[in-house]
């Protein structure tokens, strides 16, 4: 009765509510088929935060495993410029603070963003004064920053990182992908507040990068270093270069130049200091060079030591141009050609053996092609092919004109005698090793070629020890040692296209000791005032690196003493 | 009876219920403990990791080398010759270690006729 009375209303109550009930039906139905990976998103978004894990670049040791390059945790400072109020102010502080320019810091907290960088990398002391401000709109974000405790020690070979740690020189770009590692991501939960709490929904955690072992030695590379310096700043020179290898497996010891830089701040330094001049920039090397023609001569058969030659008393004509020994000399012996350096008894020897050969041996020693190390810059030189030669090429190739080496050929080319003939492939990584330190990755000695017969290069170093016992090299001396070496001083081409009279490269190369060589090592400096021959200027830092390098290696002096030791310094090639 | 069951249940899914509550509040509470213990711990690691290359900085050859520049001392590697080595082996360290007698005893022992020399250079 009460029903049939109120039906009307009855129904109409019950289909609005049938149609509410069916909207909130169809509306539940679209948000959870519809909308449902959007709004989990956005959900997901709140409660959680995505993190990216940074992995460990991997540490860099020399041989003896000291560190040379590591990573210390440094903070970075933001800010978040939506929230800040008064910028002004905030300004002025970060500016007597950090001492950042003031256009610098209105330009970056006057951006419409959330977030931006203000200074990355601080130092403990600058983030407690930071902290000390109080503005809870400026925040620190946790980051590693690549640190060298050796500073300015084999910068050349280390290299260095950017801002974001990707190798930029030198071994930490060669190997930059072994150092790296592979960054890894958590994804924490956030409160209602938003802060970031330790319980893990997600973690991937990061890979860390590897840690390399060099062949270099920290105390051959400080005593290369300290003796260039020396030399470097005895003479004004313009550039020096060092280069200690063990002859025998092509490790680079000690690799060092001048100008050089601190690797701590090395974006301050300018390009050209940062050049890693050893395998990027080509030098005539002067009489140095002239083991190769005597060692062609040799292998050849073309020349005996007591062979000898005419060196027509210090001026000799070979097409238009009239070739001249520093000192006249007549009639020498092929070993006393090369100890005395004499540029005509090379020249007649170059002629006795023809273009062709003397090209093929320069090939064979490396020069004119990579030898394939291990860091990134390194150039091929310059050798013309015998066809490009003009009439005058054979008084100049074969006594270190006309060509453009590397040190690092030359310090190889040194190492042919010392082994024995062979050409080893210089290298500067040993091994690869993870933070456990498993073994990854060993480097072993690669022969490139062999150059030499084992007689010949035997022959060879007869010969280059009586450079020093007698011929130019006699400032490279060491008592109870034998000593093996040639100098060579060139001549540097004149921006007029002229060989100049006041700019010269002095060279030394040599190995000791002779008999069973432990070190090759390469002097060469650029512009060197006032003395310039390469037996006055290198000689003698080759003689201090050896005697160091000899009582760190812990070699005992042979019994011989050599002969005629000199006292005077000075003395010209 | 029936009442009786229905209470039951009710009673157990808010037990349970409470549980996952508390369980959670718990989980949120550590959480906040750890994140703090955490950044002291951080804090703490990444001072160690600085001190350690302080002193990987000091004991640097580059800078021995500064210091020793600055107090003009002209270093070299030594001769061996030059090198003392100290006897390490048990007879060796006895010669340091010898028992210290009383001031009676002592006084006595230095009492002797003669003169007594050791040789330095043994």
């Amino acid at each position: 009765m009460y029903v049939r009375k109120f039906s009307r209303r009855f129904y109409a109550v019950f289909f609005s509510f049938l149609l509410i009930f069916s909207f909130f039906i169809i509306r539940l139905f679209y948000i959870q088929f519809f909308r449902s990976h959007y709004l989990s998103q956005l959900a997901r978004r709140q409660h959680q935060q995505h993190i990216e894990l940074e992995p460990r670049r991997g540490t860099i040791y020399d041989r003896n495993l000291k560190p040379q390059a590591v990573n210390i945790p440094m903070d970075s400072l933001y800010a978040v410029p939506r929230q800040i109020k008064d910028k002004e102010s905030l300004i002025k502080q970060l500016n007597s603070v950090l001492g950042l320019d003031y256009s610098f810091l209105k330009d970056r907290l006057y951006r419409d963003k959330s977030f931006i960088w203000i200074a990355r990398k601080l130092s403990p002391a600058k983030v407690k004064e930071i902290k000390q401000l109080g503005c809870k709109w400026l925040g620190f974000v946790k980051e590693s920053r690549r640190c060298y405790p050796n500073t300015y020690l084999a910068s050349h070979i280390i290299g260095f990182t950017g801002i974001d740690n990707t190798g930029l020189e030198g071994v930490e770009l060669k190997y930059n992908n072994y150092l790296k590692g592979q960054a890894g991501f958590a994804w924490l939960l956030r409160d209602a507040r938003g802060v970031k709490l330790d319980i893990l929904e997600n973690i991937m955690p990061p890979k860390d990068g590897y840690n390399l072992i060099l062949t270099l030695d920290e105390i051959i590379q400080f005593i290369a270093e300290r003796e260039l310096e020396r030399v470097f700043k005895d003479f004004q020179a313009k550039q020096a270069s060092i280069v200690v290898l063990n002859p025998h497996t092509g490790e680079i010891l000690a690799w060092a130049s001048r100008p050089n830089f601190d690797l701590n701040i090395a974006k301050d330094a300018d390009s050209q200091t940062r050049r890693n001049r050893i395998i990027t920039d080509i030098f005539e090397p002067g009489s140095s060079f002239k083991i190769i023609t005597a060692a062609a001569a040799i292998e050849e058969n073309k020349v005996k030591e007591s062979d000898k030659f005419f060196c027509e008393e210090g001026s000799y004509r070979v097409g238009n141009h009239i070739l001249h020994d520093h000192h006249p000399h007549g009639w020498l012996e092929f070993r006393e050609v090369i100890e005395q350096s004499s540029n005509i008894g090379t020249t007649k020897i170059a002629q006795l053996l023809g273009k062709e050969i003397i090209y093929r041996y320069v090939k064979l020693f490396g020069f004119g092609s990579k030898l394939g190390m291990d860091l990134p810059g390194e150039i091929e030189g310059l050798i013309r092919r015998p066809h490009l030669w003009s009439k005058t090429s054979i008084a100049a190739v074969p006594i270190g004109h006309e060509v453009g080496v590397t040190v690092l050929q030359l310090t190889s080319a040194i190492s042919v005698i010392a082994n024995g003939g062979l050409l080893m492939r210089p290298y500067v990584l040993k091994e690869v090793r993870d933070k456990y330190n498993e073994k990854i990755k060993v480097f072993s000695p690669s022969l490139i070629r062999k150059v030499l017969s084992t007689d010949t290069a035997n022959r060879v170093k007869d010969i280059l020890t009586g450079v020093v016992q007698r011929g130019t090299g006699r400032l490279a001396q060491i008592p109870g040692y034998k000593v093996a070496g040639k100098t060579g001083t060139a001549q540097k081409i004149g921006p007029d296209g002229r060989y100049s009279h006041r700019k010269f490269v002095a060279v030394f190369i040599g190995f000791v000791p002779a008999d069973d060589p432990a070190v090759a090592i390469c002097v060469v400096v650029d512009e060197p005032r006032p003395y310039y021959f390469g037996g006055v200027v290198c000689a003698p830092v080759f003689k201090r690196v050896a005697i160091q390098v000899l009582k760190y290696l812990q070699i005992r002096p042979q019994k011989e003493e050599p002969q005629g030791l000199v006292v005077s310094r000075y003395e010209a090639e | 009876m029936r009442l009786l069951k229905t209470l039951l249940i009710i009673a157990l899914v808010t037990f349970t219920a409470l549980i996952y509550v508390y369980q959670q509040t718990q989980i949120f509470y550590l959480a906040y403990r750890n994140d703090k213990k955490q950044a002291l711990l951080q804090e703490t690691i990444d001072k160690n990791n600085i001190l350690r290359y302080n002193e990987k900085v000091l004991s640097s050859l580059p800078y021995i080398e500064k210091k020793l520049l600055a107090s003009y001392s002209d270093f070299e590697i030594p001769q061996e010759q030059r090198l003392v080595r100290l006897d390490l082996t048990t007879q060796g360290r006895s010669e340091f270690s010898r028992p210290r007698n009383n001031i009676l005893v002592r006084f006595f022992n230095s009492i002797t006729r003669q003169a007594e020399a050791k040789p330095i250079n043994r």
